[in-house]
């Protein structure tokens, strides 16, 4: 009991143990899980973190069937920060996909704006506005799914072609 | 089966409850937990157990093709905590368990039985 | 003649961060006949588990169950999903793994022993416990990068590696900690305050606990021999210096002791887990799908932790099945109360340190 007490009055003039955060700064540990930032020049397209990720917050989608061109979209409002999708990455050494330490800022209260950086994929920097942007990102995902299917016809396509070309080269050689 | 030191005892339905009775010591073994499989049409119901201060032992009485509206026995008669995962069993997938009572873990306006297959695969 | 007076208790309460609710009937001060309900969280983890999630992602959903144990579950299933594949784990891989359960179990011990001294109506022991576990949830951030959700575990190995650096600090910590629970101890074992609203509470026998087979630091406190880490290999406790903590008096305040003892313990389990790692890569390859079926036990903070696994060699599982510690301990909880005083519940609740989160799944 009376160590209790001692130990009381000591921590009545003992500094706070807490941070003054707004006053102080607070900074993240050094090897903080933060937000994922990509580097379209050195990805290879293999949708490997598109498979990985647990909420769906990645998503590839394709713009142009013939030449298989794909725009990544990263949502970071959706993001859990698990980090698959970084160890998933072939290329994650040469810093195709990185988890920085920052956090991104909070959706409520910025009003209209976002926070935009280059390095956040398509989806982030083309968004106008910072309302509904759950709404826009299932617009998103609509338009994937989509793609992947106009895709998926698309090579079904040509490989009947392949085959049909295939078969009418054997029949003119015989 | 991946575990090596599990000893597995198939039973039917009625005799599920003597068996275990009989062969349950208090002192020597842990009620774990009863579970339910899913296989399509009929379901497959686990009663797992294992020992104390023995390594990797489980102990498990497999009742396999038990039907959706079979009557199930209930096991707190000698094992008083087994109510919680009954209940729990009753509410997933809709179980006539005995005993059993409904709504601990589901709402009454949530949907019914989402364990069961045919409320997740879409048949 | 006593009159009978229902009370509640939750399913929002003061004492309690997470809602349960229990109807007392009581007569004077005595509790006579409970009600329990325990499902206001659930979220349909077991389904989901099994539908929306391949199985190379659904330890991150697991890990989301609860916010205390997320190492835990995420743990169990990667244990589970391992064995189905065939996946040899390296030692170093086990002791990394070992070293973030171990920490895991050290913050969630205090803050159990710190909530009872709240709501014994210790606030400034609760604030200290607080502040002595901060340094560990400090380390955690260290070594996993975030506070609550490890998702430290992946299929085949750990996320990241210790550098030298985190090695030197997760040793003076460590040993502050120490010096800083028993310090915690002592002012648990001789304040004579404390000990009126903790000793001769809430009592379980071992008899009681083997009859409604309890789990965990309750079972432990009432002398009932049972731990998963010592009764199912799931990861090198028995080289790490791992010993099982026993009380007999089987009180709140024994429930308090066998964590503090448990923190202790882990305390060293984690030194010698940076004194025996070895050099090497922290990840191994992993081929195949999961096919067939396994049940593991691992020991969360709070008791043992069930997962039964089946796969059907496809990307999706079959059926994921979690028995957490606290679905365990509700029984006995529901039993002890009949016969206490109404002013005892708070105490008797939060010694059993609840997770409803995980009991709702």
């Amino acid at each position: 009991m009376l160590k209790m007490f001692s130990e009381s009055f000591k921590n009545l003039f003992s500094k706070p143990e807490t941070v003054l955060y707004p006053f102080e700064p607070s900074p993240e540990p050094k090897n903080y899980r933060g937000v994922i930032f990509y580097n379209e020049e050195l990805c290879i397209f293999c949708d490997k973190c598109e498979d990985i990720c647990p909420p769906g917050s990645i998503l590839f989608e394709v713009v142009d069937v013939e030449s298989n061109k794909k725009e990544y979209n990263y949502n970071p409002y959706l993001c859990i920060y698990c980090g698959a999708c970084v160890e998933a990455c072939p290329k994650a050494d040469e810093g195709c996909l990185t988890q920085e330490k920052d956090r991104m800022p909070a959706l409520a209260g910025s009003g209209e704006q976002v926070y935009k950086n280059e390095k956040l994929g398509y989806f982030i920097n083309r968004t106008k506005s910072a309302k509904n942007l759950d709404f826009q990102w299932r617009e998103i995902e609509n338009k994937t799914k989509e793609s992947r299917e106009k895709l998926a016809q698309h090579k079904a396509l040509k490989r009947k072609q392949k085959q049909e070309a295939l078969k009418a080269k054997k029949a003119s050689s015989e | 089966m991946i575990n090596p030191d599990l000893i597995m005892k198939e039973e039917s339905i009625d005799s599920v409850k003597d068996s275990i009775r009989k062969w349950y010591n208090q002192d020597k073994h842990h009620y774990v937990t009863v579970n339910a499989i899913d296989n399509g049409e009929t379901l497959t119901l686990d009663w797992i157990f294992s020992e104390y201060e023995t390594k990797n032992k489980i102990y498990v009485f497999r009742v396999e093709n038990v039907g959706y509206n079979t009557q199930i026995p209930t096991m707190t008669d000698f094992l008083s905590c087994a109510w919680v995962s009954e209940w729990d069993l009753a509410d997933m997938f809709d179980l006539n368990i005995e005993n059993a009572h409904r709504g601990m873990f589901l709402q009454p306006d949530a949907p019914k039985a989402p364990l069961r297959k045919e409320s997740y695969s879409g048949k | 003649m006593a009159n009978k007076i229902t009370v509640t208790f939750g399913s929002q309460h003061i004492a309690i961060p997470e809602p349960v609710s229990f109807v007392f009937e009581t007569e004077n001060e005595i509790i006579t006949k409970v009600d329990v309900d325990v499902g206001y969280v659930h979220r349909g983890i077991e389904q989901a588990a099994v539908t929306k999630f391949k199985y190379t992602n659904v330890h991150y959903l697991l890990a989301r169950v609860c916010g205390f144990c997320s190492i835990t579950h995420a743990g169990a299933y990667v244990h589970a999903v391992e064995k189905l594949i065939g996946v040899e784990t390296t030692k170093k891989i086990d002791y990394l793994r070992t070293l973030v359960v171990e920490l895991d179990r050290i913050h969630s011990h205090l803050l159990a022993n710190g909530h009872v001294a709240e709501v014994c109506g210790y606030e400034n022991l609760f604030m200290q416990t607080v502040k002595y576990r901060e340094s560990c949830m400090k380390l955690l951030e260290d070594i996993t990068g975030n506070r609550v959700q490890y998702d430290y575990y992946t299929i085949g190995g750990v996320s990241r590696d210790l550098t030298t650096e985190i090695e030197k600090s997760i040793k003076n910590t460590l040993n502050e900690l120490r010096k800083n629970t028993i310090k915690l101890m002592e002012f648990f074992e001789t304040d004579y305050t404390l000990g009126l609203k903790t000793r001769n509470i809430g009592k379980i026998t071992t008899d009681f606990a083997k009859k409604m087979n309890c789990v965990g630091p309750i079972a432990r406190a009432s002398g009932l021999k049972t731990d998963a880490r010592a009764e199912f290999d799931f990861l090198p406790y028995e080289e790490l210096g791992y010993k099982t903590q026993l009380r007999s008096e089987g009180d709140v305040w024994a429930r308090n002791m066998v964590r503090f003892d448990e923190v202790l313990n882990s305390i060293e389990i984690c030194l010698n887990v940076v004194d025996g790692l070895d050099e090497g890569d922290v990840k191994v390859k992993v081929r195949g799908k999961p096919k067939g079926e396994t049940f593991i036990r691992v020991e969360a903070p709070r008791g043992e932790c069930f997962y039964y696994l089946k796969g059907n060699g496809t990307n999706i599982m079959e059926r994921v099945r979690i028995r957490v510690p606290t679905y365990a301990n509700v029984p006995v909880l529901r039993e002890l109360f009949v016969g206490s005083k109404y002013s005892d519940a708070q105490a008797i609740v939060l010694s059993f340190d609840p997770c409803l989160s995980c009991t709702a799944r």
